[in-house]
């Protein structure tokens, strides 16, 4: 027989192995909570009708209409990432930055911010400026390990600029609204792209061989036709996304009716440029579903995983192990963020969302964190997960379009810097905690939305919508047994 | 390796892609709903609970009716550390296990009781506590029909690696993370 004490590390054990082996995540979780349920049960642990609540998770996950908006996100995004708009951006503002050392680089990085929230994945951006930017960086002599980097690390900005999906997802884990999450990442996604710029101006001072100009007789004129076109291809989508962000961040919108609003004004954007056809709404539409299903079970994976990790005192058992940690808040921070840097060596940002922060986010608010500096940090340290290299998933994409010629191990050995300017940003944010928290001030505090409620303001007319995790058929069904 | 077999799981692949063709409709629909729902909210200054319930009722349907046909291109998200390592073999054999030790005990048992949920619902005739909000039964039948059909899809799967394995026919057990 296994000692109670003994059943939660364990169990969190037995979850590294299964999810190692490399089947479907969502099950492997699921697996794991059935399979430790099971000998819960069989150890009197708790009742058999313990696995009668799954269905009810289900139903609760089902029914929160702040997930609703992952699949508008995703949507809007696919959309106007099929728009061509990366293509005319990164193209106009390559010719417009061309000139200067170190002139493509920072076009990479700024469009990088930009499609990150505007088409809010990072495989889109990857992929356009591996497509588009790198063999010019390469023909006109960057380094091609810098080029890579700056390319990779450019991409996943996209995790921690809003609307991010990552921000949604830790938004509701932590119980804490998606407005002020998306007025906290403000701050570090700002500093982040300083820090990149920043280390492109010293590669250019220093090591100018790397990030040279592009040679005059490469260099367009630029006129009023190249300001047009770099005009028309930013201007109006840029509009769309601070339209839905403002209005999110303001509390006029909740994120899921501002998700459904800016797919709705992307589906016309496209229209107005004339790629609205029926395959480009067809593939945003399935990809959108498969993304949406794969995310949510993932969700419902690790619920029934955390409702037997908990059955067994898991969190009792996490709680112990990190607050007897030396160094109060920071020790604290300090070591979840190295557990999450290691974890994020092989776990995708979902699956560390999804069970990891449940468990850390009732310690941190015991220690007095402030838990939207605490999901900002976490996806600010998440993003390595997109640059480790060489599992890393924006290398992996940059790889699958790069040159034959590029060698991967320039790929890997160029996101190492990247990776530690990330870092950097990570122990900025612990040590300088206004970064994320001078921009959330009061009005996003209307959304003070604690859970799953439908529309905050709905309530003031009508009845408040309640997600009913507690219905009267469950305890009716408990009751019968 | 009986030929009924692979009809069943071709069956199945083929059932499962029709309802991951509604459930991708259902994310327009829910996309035109919901902001039809803001725009009257703005406009009007009213809300219907049932349309905004409605909003999640698209929302479980799109993913309780895609996640089967999701599985079968293999877009369930991995943990690939070491899978990219394995050789084509033995990730038949890993997803022929995986199928009938992880997949279908979860698929089996959460559908089993939810089951029980819905019939419950059904004989109740559950409605939303909210005024004006909609009939229960018709989500929890989704969350059952979904784990039916993942089920379904379990088989058709563990059918199609079995039938790899023995060489009976050829699967490509190439996998590429989800787009993110």
């Amino acid at each position: 027989m296994i000692s109670h004490d003994l059943m939660a590390p364990i169990m969190f054990g037995g979850l590294i192995i299964f999810l190692l082996l490399g089947y479907p995540a969502a099950f492997s979780l699921g697996a794991v909570g059935l399979f430790f349920a099971f000998i819960g049960i069989e150890m009197g642990m708790f009742q058999p009708t313990f696995l009668q609540a799954l269905p009810d998770r289900v139903f609760g996950i089902l029914s929160n209409d702040l997930l609703l908006s992952i699949p508008f996100f995703t949507f809007m995004g696919a959309i106007l990432e099929k728009c061509g708009l990366a293509e005319d951006m990164l193209e106009g503002l390559g010719q417009l930055f061309g000139p200067v050392r170190g002139g493509l680089a920072y076009a990479v990085i700024l469009v990088g911010a930009i499609l990150g929230a505007i088409t809010g994945t990072v495989a889109a951006s990857v992929i356009a400026m591996g497509l588009i930017s790198l063999p010019v960086m390469l023909r006109y002599g960057y380094n091609p390990r810098v080029a890579t980097g700056v390319i990779a690390a450019s991409g996943t900005i996209t995790q921690l600029i809003p609307p991010s999906l990552v921000l949604i997802v830790l938004a509701d884990q932590l119980g804490k609204s998606v407005g002020d999450m998306y007025a906290g990442a403000i701050g570090p996604s700002i500093i982040q792209v300083s820090l990149f710029c920043l280390f492109i101006f010293f590669l250019s001072i220093f090591r100018p061989q790397d990030v040279p100009a592009l040679p005059p007789e490469a260099r367009p004129k630029i006129d009023w036709k190249l300001l047009k076109k770099i005009l028309w291809g930013i201007v109006p989508s840029i509009a769309l996304i601070f339209l839905v962000l403002g209005t999110i961040l303001m509390g006029l919108a909740t994120p899921t009716e501002g998700g459904a609003m800016g797919s709705v004004g992307a589906l016309i954007l496209a229209a107005m440029n004339k790629r609205l056809q029926k395959t480009l709404v067809w593939e945003a539409m399935t990809s959108t579903m498969r993304i949406n299903a794969m995310v949510i079970f993932i969700l419902i994976g690790s619920t029934v995983f955390g409702l037997t990790f908990r059955g067994v005192d898991g969190d009792l058992w996490i709680e112990e192990l990190l607050s007897g940690l030396p160094g109060g808040q920071v020790g604290f921070l300090i070591a979840v963020n190295l557990f999450v840097f290691f974890l994020a060596f092989f776990l995708d940002y979902f699956e560390i969302a999804f069970i990891i922060i449940p468990l850390l986010a009732p310690v941190a608010e015991k220690l007095g964190i402030d838990l939207i500096w605490f999901g900002v940090l976490l996806g600010a340290n998440m993003q390595t997960s997109f640059m480790h290299p060489p599992f890393g998933f924006a290398l992996f994409y940059l790889r699958g379009v790069a040159p034959k010629s590029l060698k991967s191990s320039d790929i890997y050995y160029g996101a190492l810097p990247w990776v530690g300017l990330q870092l950097i940003l990570v122990a900025i944010i612990i040590f300088i905690p206004e970064t994320v928290t001078y921009f959330v001030d009061k009005p996003a505090a209307v959304f003070d939305a604690s859970g799953p409620s439908v529309d905050p303001l709905a309530g003031v007319e009508q009845n408040e919508i309640k997600v009913d995790s507690s219905s009267d058929i469950e305890r009716q069904l408990r009751e019968n047994k | 390796m009986p030929k009924q077999l692979l009809f069943f799981s071709s069956f199945i692949d083929r059932l499962n892609d029709r309802f991951g063709v509604f459930a991708s409709w259902l994310v327009l629909i829910a996309v035109l709903v919901s902001t039809a729902n803001a725009l009257i909210r703005y406009g009007f200054n009213v809300s219907s609970n049932g349309w905004l319930e409605a909003q999640w009722y698209l929302f479980a349907g799109m993913v309780m009716f895609g996640a089967a046909t999701t599985f079968r291109l293999n877009e369930h998200v991995r943990v690939d550390v070491l899978y990219a390592l394995y050789p084509n073999k033995f990730r038949l054999w890993l997803d022929f296990w995986g199928g009938i030790v992880f997949f279908l005990p979860v698929t089996i048992i959460i559908g089993y009781y939810s089951w029980e949920f819905f019939i419950t619902s059904v004989i109740q005739n559950e409605t939303s506590s909210n005024p004006g909000g909609l009939i229960r039964w018709p989500v929890r039948g989704a969350i059952t029909l979904g784990f039916f059909l993942l089920t379904l899809q379990g088989l058709s799967e563990i059918i199609k690696r079995y039938a790899a394995i023995i060489g009976v026919i050829k699967i490509d057990p190439k996998y590429e993370r989800p787009l993110q």
